[in-house]
């Protein structure tokens, strides 16, 4: 028997399909809400930055250091640079607070969008559910890249690209625009964690992982962010601090009693291992004066 | 009136509806069946060997930071008092922070999984997974109750809380260990604004309950501890404390697998406040990098 639909029964058969066909939706709901982050780890970067020239447990390359070693914190005062946002790599490292939201499809109640606002610097970040379709070719970098996101059992799979050539660690440690990032969140209970994974061909050898907590906040409470910039510092326009290569030389991790070279960072210092290779590394030498600490 | 007098789509629609309803019908009462052992239940395998990956918290993790550099725990003025007891002379003198003399109260189970270590997982029995480490080689255990492997992940550890507590013999470094595999969720009442299962008997609001949902994880509590060390350089922890850890397994981009632990640190004798980190760990194919190290009993209790 042949059968033949009439727009009324395929109007029946798509209301049926949406009945019936729920998609399952798993824990899309789990991260909504103000979180607070948690200062528990990692105190220098919460606060002043790290001591310029301790790149330890990082798995920097030879290149990341130059950079590193030209940098200057007088930077960070040139009215060009005060208002630049932290990039989507390092947006948790501020004592701030963030609220996560999602979009949903009004049609089918797909989850779209899950979004993502850090209060300091003003991060604003969309993270795309897939199937989403990639991001058009011509899509430029910016501080908070292009996301994409799945759900895998409780745990949000986030993958970014199209990243600004940023830093990551704020003593001058830089990361390429190529780098990308995948992170990991989950929760528990008022706990919720972001591993992060950040991976960069110029100027890491292996990816870095970090993770961070935040704490929830019922009340949470969204502050504005201006920034205006401002000549903090005078000096002739267009004048960029900087240091040439070797000119100075950062032994401020001396203060904590860490070999200099271990301070250096490298791969090799991520490991417990390390702490017998520790064991012979030369002294260290005395400060000399010219010395930066 | 007959079912040929509505097209057939719609006669179809109407099946479709009344038998998603009688599916969801309560299901027949069955006798219980005993609940699997926590190795039976487990979720995700946590056995083999891991390293701890030190990105974080460097000279705080893989060095003896400076005498009472305690940046970033929550110490109360109690803690700090201790803390500033601390007498590098007795941990290597002069080179103190790199030196490898570290006392045992450092590798105490509320400090434990942020020294740098690597650590071998393995079943003692179905509701004991032992945890060992090379350095400092301490060895926990993390016991399941019987008949209750599962718990929801929306739910407190309270009863773990008050199991760990319990009597369990003379306290010790690293106390007693309650653990429960976290299911993600269950659809019950209270997920009901998640949505229904795909493929699932039940509509919106009666889905069937206690479906476990794929993911998870471990959730340990711990009591019942000496006092010890949150770090190497005698940042306190009382005897009151307990711990609160959840073990996440997870992939990195190359399929490399890891897991996190999160750790909350909850003692209202030196803390003003939990003192919560994130370790990560990843999994190496053996034990050929296992490295043996002592600690050290410096002090006498």
């Amino acid at each position: 028997m042949q059968v033949h639909l009439r727009p009324l029964h395929w109007a029946a058969g798509v209301i049926a399909w949406l009945l019936l066909a729920q998609p399952a939706v798993h824990a899309q709901s789990m991260l909504d809400g103000y979180w607070n982050l948690l200062l528990d780890e990692d105190a220098p970067e919460y606060g002043a930055g790290p001591e310029e020239g301790d790149y330890a447990g990082l798995p920097v390359t030879a290149a990341s250091r130059d950079v590193a070693q030209s940098w200057d914190p007088e930077q960070l005062t040139v009215p060009e640079m005060q208002c630049q946002p932290f990039p989507s790599t390092y947006g948790p490292r501020a004592v701030t607070i963030m609220r996560v939201w999602e979009d949903r499809d009004p049609y089918n109640n797909q989850q779209t969008q899950i979004e993502t606002w850090i209060a300091f610097s003003a991060q604003h970040r969309h993270i795309y559910m897939t199937p989403q379709p990639e991001p058009p070719p011509v899509t430029p970098d910016s501080w908070q890249g292009y996301s994409t996101g799945r759900w895998v059992g409780n745990v949000l799979w986030v993958h970014t690209d199209r990243l600004k050539a940023a830093f990551i660690a704020r003593n001058g440690l830089p990361l390429d625009d190529r780098s990308t990032m995948d992170e990991r969140f989950f929760r528990y209970a008022d706990v919720l964690t972001d591993v992060m994974m950040i991976s960069d061909p110029q100027y890491l050898t292996r990816p870095v992982i970090e993770s961070k907590e935040y704490w929830r906040a019922p009340d949470g409470i969204m502050e504005p962010y201006p920034c205006v910039p401002n000549d903090e510092t005078p000096r002739p326009k267009g004048v960029l601090p900087m240091h040439l290569p070797g000119v100075v030389v950062h032994d401020g991790p001396l203060a904590y009693g860490m070999p200099l070279q271990a301070a250096q960072g490298g791969a090799e210092t991520m490991f417990p291992e390390y702490e017998d290779v520790m064991q012979s590394l030369p002294p260290n030498p005395a400060p000399k004066a010219g010395h930066k600490r | 009136m007959t079912m040929a007098r509505f097209p057939a789509a719609v006669r179809w629609l109407a099946a479709m509806i009344l038998t998603q309803g009688a599916l969801a019908q309560p299901p027949a009462v069955v006798p219980p069946r005993p609940l699997p052992d926590g190795q039976r239940a487990a979720l995700f395998d946590l056995t083999g060997y891991w390293v701890s990956v030190i990105t974080e918290d460097w000279r705080w993790r893989m060095m003896t930071a400076n005498k009472g550099d305690y940046a970033s725990v929550p110490l109360n003025a109690a803690g700090r008092k201790l803390a500033d007891q601390f007498d590098p002379a007795l941990y290597g003198g002069a080179g103190y922070h790199i030196s490898q003399l570290i006392d045992c109260r450092a590798f105490g189970a509320a400090g434990l999984m942020r020294m740098p270590i690597r650590v071998h997982i393995s079943w003692q029995d179905g509701n004991d997974l032992k945890l060992e480490t090379d350095r400092g080689q301490q060895t926990r255990h993390l016991h399941f109750v019987p008949d209750h492997p599962y718990e929801t992940a929306e739910q407190p550890v309270t009863a773990q809380a008050q199991l760990a507590q319990g009597h369990h013999g003379a306290a010790s470094a690293q106390g007693y260990s309650v653990a429960v595999w976290e299911q993600a969720y269950r659809f019950d009442a209270s997920s009901f604004q998640r949505g229904p299962p795909a493929n699932d008997r039940g509509g919106l609001g009666r889905v069937a309950v206690n479906m476990a949902q794929p993911g998870g994880d471990l959730a340990v509590v711990t009591g019942n501890l000496t006092a010890g060390w949150l770090r190497r350089n005698g940042v306190p922890y009382g005897v009151q404390t307990h711990l609160v850890e959840h073990y996440q397994p997870f992939e990195d981009p190359t399929g490399g697998q890891w897991f996190d632990v999160t750790t909350e640190v909850d003692d209202p004798q030196y803390l003003n406040a939990p003192f919560v980190t994130s370790s990560d760990f990843e999994k190496e194919a053996d034990g050929s990098k296992w490295s043996p190290h002592p600690c050290r009993q410096v002090v006498p209790e």
